[in-house]
């Protein structure tokens, strides 16, 4: 679920070189994806937080409420670096929460790490670590 | 000697003189009207003298009593031993005489009251003489100079000359020897120089002196008028002095054989106009003195009534059934009611009707002697209008102690109440201004933040866009670029990746205000073990090496904020040293008042003191990018999360090379203090 044009491109690009397997939908807003998931049942969810109309949490939180949904893997995949929203996130159950990357290699790394999760892809070596800054 | 000891020398040396000149000159005056026997007179002045002097002067005047007493009786009669042992009586009686008269009769000021007086002439003309007498006559019938069958009536001339000494001539001295002027109007002046006309006049009529005129034996007992005039009219002074002429002319004309107590021989005449004299003194002095008390009583009443008229408060007095028996001006001001309109009225007109029960209370408790301070209240005036009052409400007490009135005290304190409620009405008006402001900036804070992370947030997406194209072209579309095009690109990377690193910097400084904290007790030496390893890789690449002080005293604070604090300032203490140079860093504490001090001190670049305002602020750089890359953020973030646990941050200059770094955090151990955590 991404309302992002760059940021759907560029994680299809990824996905479908990572694993050219995988059927791939995407819904642009919050509403959109509530809509598909009604209708059809993925396996996996890739879900934006700053969302239009419905937000991701608020999305997360409905399908966290939805018997036919239940167990479905979601990762969270935004920009927020926000503790409170990664906080609510875990709370709802996510199996991880990334924040998007600026580089098309890390968010490349950071995708093959996420299939590795759900075990579509073989694990790989830990992440690199954040930078600290002086004046 | 300085000129202080000679002048005091020089005044005692003139006191005795001029006591002993004194004492001399009137006894010799004296001696020469004793016909009884040469050393016996009815008129001995000099015992006035002595007491007025030890009294006035002190007792160290003895000596010249002594000499002059001495001298004069072995002038006049007798040896060396009976003029020794009349000096020693004559002596020993101004000494008792005076000492009995401080004791009892307030020494100088005897002859103020009535009652001071008859104390006077109990110890100083009736007790004293008695030593003077029986020592005088003692000696000179031990000497043979007088028949001891003659001894009593000896000694009671003795003794009756010596009492008129002390009721006629020690008042006149003393009285005279006071330095406040007389102050006399011309009406008294003139009052008094026709009592001295009158006077004279009666001497002249009874005692034939100064000049002769009338019948001769008209008896003495006509001057007592006179005495009683002068008592009434002409003060203690003028009635002493009158008594001192009228005793004068008075044994002059006895002497020349006139008046009514020239009979029989001289000296029993004298005896007897001495006894009159002395008793008239007495009398005289007493009249003047109660005058004067009473006079003195009015003043001062007169004084009081005045001050109380004029007084700005309003007074009251009450009678105990309530009623307004006296009235001053200034209550006539405050309430607006004359005297004459509420003496006699109860007090109730004055009291609004639902403040009568509180005036029931106070009257009972002042009933039972209790006083009322500054008791706060309402009053009604005369033309209906209620007015503020302080009242102080007090018993009035009868000279038996009972009380016999209420004396009650108004003020008007309606402007300061007014005042006072203008101070609570500001000191409100201008707390709720303060909160308008404190609620205003704060949504004014919160505003700026929530856009700074909007802000910063949205700019991110767009970048990441222009990062990952130029990725794309640049893995994708390589051969169709050639390297100047891909350096161009790489450019564009780089910078793309720069601004992300500041928006991240950006949102993380913000986040800190925004985000809710919890304070919990923190050990910074696991945090900081669990720093280090997450710093594994930056510490490893730069070869540094990390001291850390074996135990650290458990703080106050926020695990991330703390976190992002000593994570920042250990990443700086590594990266800002010269090339060629290994880091080292040394992570120490120290327990101070009520917090706890870690101090990061490293061994690079060092700072300039003079870059302290400037290195706290966000986006400061004190170095090109391409020296020590960084964003200008890190110290901006260690300093807002630092103060929002309540701590502070400072820097200083190392030992050796490099600097230090100061986080103060409060102390576990203290249990109350608190962050200001939002």
């Amino acid at each position: 679920v991404e309302d992002n044009p760059n940021d759907v491109f560029f994680i299809e690009k990824a996905l479908r070189k990572l694993a050219p397997q995988v059927d791939l939908e995407f819904a642009a807003d919050g509403d959109a994806a509530v809509d598909f998931l009604t209708r059809s049942r993925p396996s996996h969810v890739l879900l934006d937080l700053k969302l239009p109309r419905k937000t991701g949490l608020e999305v997360l939180e409905w399908i966290r409420g939805r018997e036919e949904l239940v167990g479905l893997p979601v990762v969270i995949l935004t920009s927020s670096n926000e503790l409170s929203d990664s906080r609510r996130s875990h709370d709802l159950g996510v199996d991880s929460y990334r924040v998007k990357p600026v580089s098309y290699s890390e968010l490349v790394h950071l995708l093959q790490k996420v299939l590795a999760i759900w075990g579509l892809l073989p694990p790989l070596d830990s992440a690199p670590s954040t930078q600290a800054s002086r004046t | 000697m300085d000129r202080g000891q000679t002048d005091r020398r020089f005044r005692l040396l003139l006191a005795l003189a001029l006591t002993a000149t004194g004492y001399f000159v009137s006894a010799k005056l004296g001696l020469r009207l004793a016909f009884q026997h040469p050393s016996a007179t009815p008129v001995w002045p000099p015992t006035g003298i002595a007491l007025a002097a030890l009294i006035l002067f002190g007792y160290r005047l003895w000596p010249a009593i002594f000499v002059a007493a001495f001298l004069a009786n072995i002038t006049t009669a007798g040896s060396v031993a009976t003029s020794f042992g009349i000096a020693v009586g004559n002596t020993l009686e101004g000494l008792i005489g005076a000492a009995l008269a401080q004791k009892f009769a307030r020494g100088p000021r005897a002859f103020d009251r009535p009652e001071t007086i008859f104390r006077w002439t109990l110890v100083a003309a009736m007790l004293a003489p008695a030593v003077s007498a029986t020592l005088g006559v003692g000696a000179l019938t031990l000497g043979h100079y007088a028949d001891a069958s003659e001894f009593w009536r000896i000694w009671r001339t003795w003794w009756l000359g010596d009492a008129a000494g002390a009721l006629i001539v020690a008042p006149t001295l003393i009285l005279w020897a006071d330095p406040t002027p007389l102050r006399w109007d011309r009406r008294r002046i003139a009052e008094a120089v026709s009592m001295t006309v009158v006077l004279l006049a009666t001497s002249g009529w009874v005692f034939g002196v100064p000049f002769r005129w009338g019948v001769r034996t008209y008896p003495l007992p006509f001057a007592l008028p006179l005495l009683a005039w002068a008592g009434f009219r002409l003060g203690r002074r003028g009635t002493s002095a009158g008594v001192i002429v009228l005793s004068a002319l008075a044994i002059w004309g006895t002497l020349e054989g006139q008046g009514s107590f020239a009979q029989r021989d001289r000296e029993e005449s004298l005896l007897l106009l001495q006894i009159f004299l002395a008793v008239s003194s007495a009398t005289a002095l007493a009249v003047a003195a109660s005058v004067q008390e009473r006079k003195e009583a009015e003043e001062a009443l007169a004084l009081l009534a005045a001050a109380v008229e004029s007084s700005d408060d309003a007074i009251i007095v009450l009678s105990l059934d309530g009623t307004i028996t006296r009235w001053n001006k200034a209550a006539e001001h405050l309430y607006g009611y004359s005297e004459e309109e509420v003496r006699g009225k109860p007090v109730t007109i004055l009291i609004p009707e639902d403040l009568r029960q509180d005036e029931v209370k106070n009257f009972s408790r002042l009933v039972h002697g209790e006083r009322i301070d500054h008791y706060e209240t309402r009053r009604r005036r005369k033309n209906g209008t209620l007015v503020e009052v302080s009242l102080t409400i007090s018993p009035v007490k009868g000279r038996d102690g009972r009380i016999v009135a209420a004396s009650k005290t108004s003020r008007d304190v309606t402007e300061r109440k007014h005042a006072q409620e203008e101070i609570i009405r500001l000191k409100e008006d201008l707390e709720r201004r303060v909160e308008e402001r404190t609620a205003r900036l704060r949504t004014a804070i919160g505003e700026l933040e929530s856009f700074t992370y909007t802000v910063a947030h949205d700019l991110r997406a767009p970048l990441r866009g222009i990062h990952q194209f130029c990725d794309l072209l640049l893995e994708e579309k390589s051969q169709l670029l050639d390297d100047e095009a891909k350096q161009w690109l790489r450019n564009v990377t780089d910078g793309a990746r720069r601004m992300d690193g500041l928006i991240e910097g950006l949102l993380a400084y913000s986040r800190i205000g925004r985000e809710e904290i919890s304070i919990t007790t923190i050990d910074p030496a696991l945090l900081v073990e669990e720093i280090l390893a997450t710093m594994k890789r930056e510490i490893e690449e730069r070869k540094a090496t990390i001291e850390v002080a074996p135990d650290f005293p458990r703080v106050r604070g926020n695990r991330l904020l703390l976190t992002q604090a000593l994570t920042n300032l250990i990443s700086n203490a590594i990266k800002f040293v010269p090339p060629g140079r290994l880091p080292v860093v040394r992570i120490s504490f120290a327990s101070l008042d009520r917090s706890v001090r870690i101090t990061i001190e490293d061994n690079g670049i060092g700072i300039d003191p003079r870059h302290r305002d400037r290195l706290f602020r966000i986006f400061e750089r004190l170095h090109p990018r391409d020296e020590f890359p960084g964003t200008g953020i890190g110290l901006a973030i260690v300093k807002k999360a630092v103060e929002q646990m309540g701590g502070t941050v400072d820097f200083g200059p190392a030992d050796g090379l490099g600097c230090r770094f100061f986080v103060d955090l409060p102390a576990a151990e203290q249990e109350d203090v608190r962050a200001p955590g939002r």
